[in-house]
């Protein structure tokens, strides 16, 4: 191994200016999928304040159906009600409104911020660690009292250093007394982003407690994991049930609990017609061949210019084995390197993406995870790349090597 | 000497057959991003329909009732009549109107309409009285609504210049009927300039259709937004005094006010970023692939030596050594965009770039064709150069 | 047609200058066909790419045709390449990747001519060496004799007037190495082409008009 080692940097170091060129493509290639994995990693974790949601089941679409048109929206506040709140079995269910834009009045000026109403066991499916107070009391919410929950963002910019609890702000022309302030929350984790939570009874009517379709979304705490499948099933015959209020123009609803797989995978079908959904992918597929095929036109031009090289090492006696273990080790050596400095480059690109704040709030992070994830990565680009070059030179007749390479 | 040229590089194409590949790539991925670019930068310069400056939105906070029941009277409509003459009568205030789907907004109605024995797809829009005043909206013939619509037997409809061209041509739209299988049929009373509802990024011809929502009979499900024009250098403390004065005379109804302006920055910023990402990450990609083919190119001309002594040794001059290298990559990279080219034009078959307007295709294939000429001729400079310094007798003394 | 006066040839590396030639003087008129051997080393070659231009001399002077080379520029050097001069490699130097015909019509390609009459003159000269059969063929597809014979074809393809050959024998076994003197004796003796060949065989070296020996760098009687 050692021997291999110190082959493999005498080689390298012999074109340096090739051995650069090949570290360039591995590099670039390989901290664009680092960042990606970082991104993907941080969107799919259960992490605080969802840290539970690998037992919840969420409902945000309700479609129905009818001969000439479809309609889809949110539930409203009455779906939940009448048939989220009442299943059998779990451990909390709860309803909290899209995040909307407000704005937010004071002395010094106008503040934009995301408001959500929720009811209060919404803070018991969702885990928020609370820096300043308390989250909302069901009591509050069933006397519809004027308090609000805060994120530390908000509190930064509308009370600087002074205290925030306590404090008043006016939402909507009434003001709402401060009880909660909790962490920023990022954009991708849609059930608790938002900048300030009310309870729902604060809605200046109660119309909204009727609706069938609205702009709420309901969330389903199961026991165990176990149980969600037995949920949605049970979920799936009331929906069979539920009267149609308008049966001259829609036949049936079309209405479902997710998973947080199932929630994106729905809403990605939602959004874009399958043919924007084939381009994505078509461009991801693209994109990434680019790099591989990259490399091994590298790496294939490295065999063949020590084509006599190998031919004079068959000629006194090398194996196949032995020469092709050489190069591949050769270049998986390579592309660890590439992936060392990868690793330096993407962390400055994720610490850049963070101060950018491009997605809102989010803190991508290069975690274990992730770096067990990119160093796999790696490796298999390093055997990837080589292996078809490798099989080429092994290929090779020494004569013809010793000829002068074949062409 | 072309032909000659072209026989080497064919006789040598599976050699150069993971080259041709990865400029045929990169090809694609030029094109792509090219393609987008130049899209939105046609889209950007073409005139938007409306002004968007110095307008205010006050959202009025209640889910709308799915369907339009078109005599039912909303319980909304006196609310929100009461709040545009409040509105209105503030000084900094230059006019008021209600407007369903606001520019820059993520909703959209659009349908598909049979009209006159025509499947036209158009959007839609409804809209009170003074939403033309408002939006400066430009007027190219006809009229726009007004309040004595209200006693009109049909519905009047505003239509803009792209719809009335599909729909008539040249016949004057004014007075026709708009919807032909109706016996209460619509009328168009009035042509506008082209509206681009979703602003700079929408593609152009959006067919846009207005219908008008009258605030004093009932007529069904009323818009939820006020669209408010203030007069420029408006203080910003009247947005909260307007609000509390708005929230003291309704106090059942929650709004919020945004600004125009604003909601068009995130609004594009959303729909412009995935393409800067995208154009990012291919420079990154195109300066990979450049470099590797800077340096497959130099050893392919080290492997060379030989051949290179030996025209040389037969009367080459370096210069005519460097343009045959030249012109080895120049046959190299056409071959693998002939490929490409070919690959491209089936995506309209695909029907995946009906995004794309035929014109703009036009311009990626030629901007994506010349930028990989470039940069293939770029990266031959050096080792072509190399190959030109080749002294005959150092070559040819290889044994 | 070839004179050289006073050559000199150094190479010098960083740390060994080596003196390939000194002081060769050397007259080959027109029509002669001449020898140049000596042991491994001694700088025949050497001589050889001095002749054919591919090299140039320490100092001394060197005239081809009459026409000075010295100072001369890179591409005059080239034209000279190409209209007075052939040459003919020990190692054939063939391009593997084109047919017989496209290598024999490459120095063709460097003159200004139309490809009808680059494709006319090819074919004559592969029909002068006894090829025609094998026009289309790739030189991996020839034996070795055969591959010499190409190179002697595209050395005489634009009608030099001085065939330089470099043990054009010296890969070849004994009787396809007589076909190849045939054909040069040929051409020397009906085309009046003047041939200079290095060689390591003293019998090929003894039919031909005149032995110049080297040894060290140095000519010897």
């Amino acid at each position: 191994m050692n021997s291999y080692l110190k082959l493999a940097f005498r080689v390298l170091g012999r074109r340096k200016v090739f051995t650069f060129i090949s570290l360039f493509g591995i590099t670039i290639t390989l901290v664009v999928l680092v960042v990606a994995t970082a991104i993907i990693d941080d969107t799919f974790q259960p992490r605080k304040p969802e840290s539970r949601f690998d037992r919840v089941l969420t409902i945000s679409t309700v479609s129905m159906i009818g001969p000439n048109m479809t309609e889809t929206m949110n539930p409203g506040f009455g779906f939940i009600h009448d048939y989220i709140y009442t299943l059998p079995g779990i451990e909390a269910a709860s309803a909290f409104s899209e995040s909307s834009p407000i704005v937010i009045y004071r002395h010094s000026g106008r503040s934009e911020a995301q408001l959500k109403r929720t009811d209060a066991a919404y803070w018991r499916i969702l885990d928020f660690r609370f820096l300043q107070g308390r989250p909302f009391t069901a009591d509050e919410e069933q006397r519809g009292a004027l308090v609000a929950v805060i994120s530390d963002g908000l509190r930064q910019r509308l009370f600087a250093n002074r205290p925030a609890l306590g404090q008043s702000i006016e939402i909507d022309g009434r003001g709402f007394r401060i009880v909660g302030v909790v962490p920023d929350v990022p954009i991708t984790r849609f059930a608790a982003w938002s900048d300030v939570w009310v309870p729902h009874t604060t809605e200046r009517s109660s119309d909204y407690q009727h609706l069938f379709l609205g702009n709420y979304t309901g969330l389903v705490l199961a026991r165990t994991r176990n149980d969600l499948p037995r949920l949605q099933r049970e979920f799936a015959d009331r929906v069979k049930r539920m009267p149609i209020r308008d049966p001259k123009s829609f036949t049936h609803i079309e209405a479902g609990l997710d998973t947080r797989f199932e929630s994106y995978a729905r809403d990605a079908a939602g959004n874009h017609a399958w043919q924007l959904r084939l381009l994505i992918a078509a461009l991801a597929i693209l994109f990434m061949s680019l790099p591989a095929l990259n490399l091994i036109t590298l790496n294939l031009s490295r065999i063949l210019e020590r084509a006599s090289e190998i031919g004079v090492r068959k000629a006194f006696g090398a194996s196949r084995r032995s020469l092709v273990a050489q190069f591949v080790f050769e270049n998986v050596l390579l592309t660890l390197i590439g992936g060392a400095i990868s690793f330096v480059v993407a962390a400055a690109v994720i610490a850049a993406l963070n101060r950018a704040d491009l997605v809102t709030n989010a803190q991508f992070e290069l975690n274990l995870r992730v770096f067990g994830y990119g160093i796999a990565i790696a490796i298999f680009f390093g055997l990837f790349s080589g292996a078809y070059p490798a099989w080429r030179m092994a290929r090779l007749q020494a004569v013809n090597a010793l000829r002068g390479g074949a062409r | 000497m072309i032909l000659h040229l072209l026989k080497l590089v064919w006789h040598r194409k599976r050699a150069n057959a993971l080259l041709i590949a990865e400029i045929l790539l990169s090809f694609i991925v030029v094109f792509v991003v090219l393609t987008m670019a130049a899209s939105l930068l046609m889209r950007w310069r073409e005139p938007l329909g409306f002004n968007y400056r110095n307008v205010w939105i006050l959202s009025v906070a209640s889910p709308a009732v799915p369907g339009d029941s078109g005599a039912a009277d909303d319980p909304l409509r006196p609310v929100i009549d009461r709040l545009i003459r409040e509105i209105k009568g503030f000084p900094q205030v230059i006019d008021a109107a209600a407007d369903d789907t606001p520019p820059y907004g993520n909703a959209t109605s659009e349908g598909v309409w049979r009209i006159n024995g025509k499947q036209i797809t158009l959007k839609r829009d409804t809209v009170t009285d003074n939403f033309a005043n408002v939006m400066q909206l430009k007027l190219l013939r006809g009229r726009w609504f007004s309040p004595d619509d209200d006693g009109l037997a049909h519905r009047p409809v505003v239509i803009d210049a792209d719809l009335a061209r599909d729909l008539f041509g040249t016949r004057d739209p004014v007075g026709q009927r708009f919807d032909q299988a109706d016996p209460e049929s619509d009328r168009v009373v009035g042509v506008v300039a082209p509206y681009r509802k979703d602003g700079e990024i929408a593609p152009t011809a959006q067919n846009m259709a207005f219908f008008r929502k009258s605030l004093a009979k009932p007529s069904g499900t009323m818009p939820r937004n006020i669209l408010v024009r203030v007069r420029p250098g408006t203080s910003p403390e009247f947005e909260q005094a307007l609000a509390n004065h708005l929230h003291a005379v309704e106090p059942n109804t929650a709004f919020q006010i945004r600004h125009l302006e604003r909601m068009r920055d995130k609004f594009l910023r959303f729909r412009v970023a995935p393409v800067l990402v995208l154009g990012i990450i291919s420079l990154f990609l195109i300066s990979m692939v450049a470099l590797g083919l800077t340096g497959v190119l130099w050893q392919t001309v080290t492997r060379r030596t030989r051949e290179i002594g030996l025209r040389r040794a037969v009367g080459a001059s370096g210069r005519s050594v460097r343009r045959q290298i030249l012109g080895e990559v120049a046959l190299i990279t056409t071959l693998a965009l002939i490929v490409g080219s070919a690959i491209v034009m089936q995506l309209p078959l695909l029907g995946v770039f009906g995004l794309v307007q035929p014109d703009v295709f036009t311009i990626g294939i030629v901007a994506a064709l010349a930028t990989i000429y470039l940069i293939t001729l770029l990266c031959g400079a050096y080792p072509s150069w190399l190959a030109s310094t080749v002294e005959p007798a150092e070559a040819l003394r290889y044994e | 047609m070839i004179r050289l006066e006073n050559i000199d040839k150094v190479y010098r590396t960083e740390r060994v200058e080596t003196l390939a030639l000194q002081n060769i003087n050397l007259d080959v008129a027109a029509g002669e066909f001449v020898s140049i051997m000596g042991p491994s080393g001694c700088g025949k070659s050497t001589l050889l790419n001095l002749i054919g231009l591919l090299d140039a001399p320490s100092s001394g002077t060197l005239a081809i045709d009459k026409q000075p080379v010295n100072g001369t520029g890179d591409k005059a050097l080239a034209r000279m390449r190409n209209e007075k001069l052939g040459f003919v490699f020990q190692s054939f130097h063939l391009v593997p990747d084109l047919t017989v015909l496209d290598n024999v019509e490459i120095p063709l390609l460097y003159r200004s001519m139309p490809g009808g009459e680059r494709r006319k003159l090819a074919l004559a000269a592969i029909d002068a060496v006894g090829l025609s059969s094998r026009a289309r063929h790739f030189p991996t597809q020839l034996s070795g004799g055969q591959q010499q014979r190409v190179a002697i074809a595209r050395a005489i393809v634009g009608k030099p007037r001085i065939l330089l050959a470099d043990e054009p024998t010296g890969n070849l076994d004994s009787q396809m190495g007589e076909e190849i003197m045939t054909i040069l004796h040929d051409l020397n003796r009906d085309a009046g082409t003047t041939v200079v060949m290095v060689t390591h065989d003293e019998r090929f070296a003894k039919r031909t008009d005149r032995i110049v020996r080297l040894f060290d760098g140095r000519q010897v009687a």
